[in-house]
């Protein structure tokens, strides 16, 4: 599903993120990207997800090589691929509901279908009672659920999660995780980035660890 | 989705109201300096069409001529309308009621120095200095008229006079839609920064480009049009008193409202256009 083929990203500071990093993710696995703070992991996010190209080499997602992607056909691309922040990223003069139906309305959701993909959204998170709460209400798991019922509303290939449990306690850090797990359940395609490299021992999930933008294990 | 588009940009309004009350404002005041001129501008070229419209065609007669004589010689020419005789005392009459209290020395003459003369009215086609200079040039061949005043070097002076106009007009909307795009243009700018978190999770979520960019160029285009009701509304106040204290000016009322309103949403938009272009590329 997902293929990184001798993909090199150097910026525009001449810094180079990645170095001749391959490897694949099958539809349906759960795979962790872990290392140090600074090793790449974010920049292979952002390679997923069309946010940055690779200098060198291929990123192929469903067949396509990410790199020949029109302009206008990336919104219609990133639709497939559910994003979760570190930060939460959520808009704090609206309601966790407005959070939801800004994301449906956005990619030109109608009114009916918005109301109930919110709504079981959020109970399937265990949120639909903060429904009405802003985000500076609410603790930073809760927030982060919040993030993640914003990737999923839209039915999702792919959840790429970038240190989502970097905000918030050990408690709800479990919870993330579990709730992860659950989608990943579901069918869909995890990728997350973290720098606890305990984390795939624990769950038991394909790890691919990156140094200084080189894998060195997985 | 014309909906959302609205909701959003009337949010982002709300969200920092005063920078944007205070660049219509500013955008309102600059398009007044547009709107005086345009004003200004009418009201010259009104009385330029009177001007205009009021040309004719003096040809001065031997006095021994008799108008019917050459009467069907002069209305033969093309782009001759109307020919009226004027004798010596008509003349001299003309020319006493004209000067009023200093006609006073005309009284002493001992004969009318006045010669008799034609006063010629043109076609409205015909009011153009090649033209008139065309019939002037055939009233001259006309035995038993001895001279003839067209006053072309006047309608050519009138046209100068128009076209220097104009092109002060156009030198004043170019300066002035500069200002008035880049008052737009930052707060539009400053817009932007302030949404920079919504416009990011559009962009991630896969919101298409035009939805993204639709409510910024509504929000410069509401700002376009307020800032020219509001200049229109300036506009008609110093009317009023310019009207009662100053001269008394044609106010095409509906014409210069949507005038201020079109030009105001189409600054607004190439405004916010430009920001757009420059911040989300």
């Amino acid at each position: 599903m997902i293929e990184f083929d001798n993909v090199s990203k150097t910026y525009q500071n001449k810094w180079m993120a990645l170095s001749n990093v391959s490897f694949k993710i099958e539809r349906g696995e759960f795979v962790f990207i872990t290392g140090p703070t600074g090793a790449g992991k974010t920049t292979i996010l952002k390679l997923i997800y069309a946010e940055e190209l690779p200098t060198v080499g291929k990123v192929i997602v469903n067949n396509k090589n990410v790199a020949t992607l029109k302009k206008k056909e990336i919104p219609f691309y990133r639709r497939n691929i559910g994003i979760i922040f570190q930060d939460f990223k959520l808009l704090n003069d609206r309601t966790v509901y407005e959070n939801l139906e800004f994301v449906l309305k956005a990619i030109d959701m109608k009114g009916d279908e918005i109301r109930e993909k919110i709504v079981r959204t959020l109970t399937r998170l265990g949120l639909v009672h903060k429904k009405d709460c802003y985000p500076y209400q609410l603790s930073g798991g809760e927030q982060q659920k919040v993030a993640i019922a914003r990737a999923l509303i839209k039915d999702p290939e792919v959840i790429l999660a970038d240190e989502p449990t970097g905000n918030i306690d050990e408690e709800a850090s479990k919870e993330v995780i579990n709730i992860f797990k659950e989608i990943n359940l579901m069918g869909t395609t995890v990728i997350m980035a973290t720098h606890h490299s305990e984390l795939p021992q624990i769950l038991k999930k394909r790890r691919l660890h990156i140094i200084s933008g080189k894998i060195v294990y997985g | 989705m014309v909906s959302f588009i609205f909701k959003e940009s009337l949010r982002g309004i709300r969200k920092k109201p005063l920078p944007f009350f205070l660049s219509t404002f500013a955008f309102g005041l600059c398009l007044l300096i547009i709107l005086i001129f345009f004003l200004l501008t009418y009201n010259l070229f009104l009385s330029l069409k009177i001007a205009y419209d009021k040309i004719e065609i003096y040809a001065f007669l031997d006095e021994k001529v008799s108008f019917s004589e050459i009467k069907d010689k002069i209305s033969l020419i093309d782009g001759v309308e109307e020919v009226k005789y004027i004798s010596k005392d008509e003349a001299l009459k003309i020319l006493k009621e004209e000067l009023k209290d200093e006609a006073t020395f005309l009284e002493n003459l001992e004969r009318n120095p006045l010669p008799p003369s034609l006063r010629i009215r043109i076609s409205q086609r015909a009011k153009q200095v090649t033209e008139i200079k065309r019939i002037e040039d055939k009233l001259r061949l006309i035995p038993g008229i001895k001279d003839v005043w067209a006053g072309e070097e006047l309608i050519s002076k009138l046209v100068k006079v128009l076209n220097n106009i104009i092109y002060i007009d156009i030198g004043i909307l170019i300066v002035v839609s500069i200002s008035v795009i880049f008052i737009i243009f930052q707060n539009i700018e400053q817009s932007l920064f302030n949404r920079q978190r919504e416009i990011e999770i559009m962009q991630l979520v896969g919101a298409k480009d035009y939805f993204i960019k639709a409510p910024f160029y509504l929000e410069g285009i509401l700002e376009g049009l307020l800032g020219g009701l509001f200049s229109f509304i300036l506009l008609f106040f110093i009317y009023r008193i310019m009207s009662l204290n100053v001269m008394a000016l044609s106010f095409p009322t509906i014409l210069i409202l949507i005038f201020a309103i079109i030009i105001g949403a189409f600054l607004g938009g190439i405004g916010s256009n430009l920001a757009l272009n420059r911040i989300l590329k």
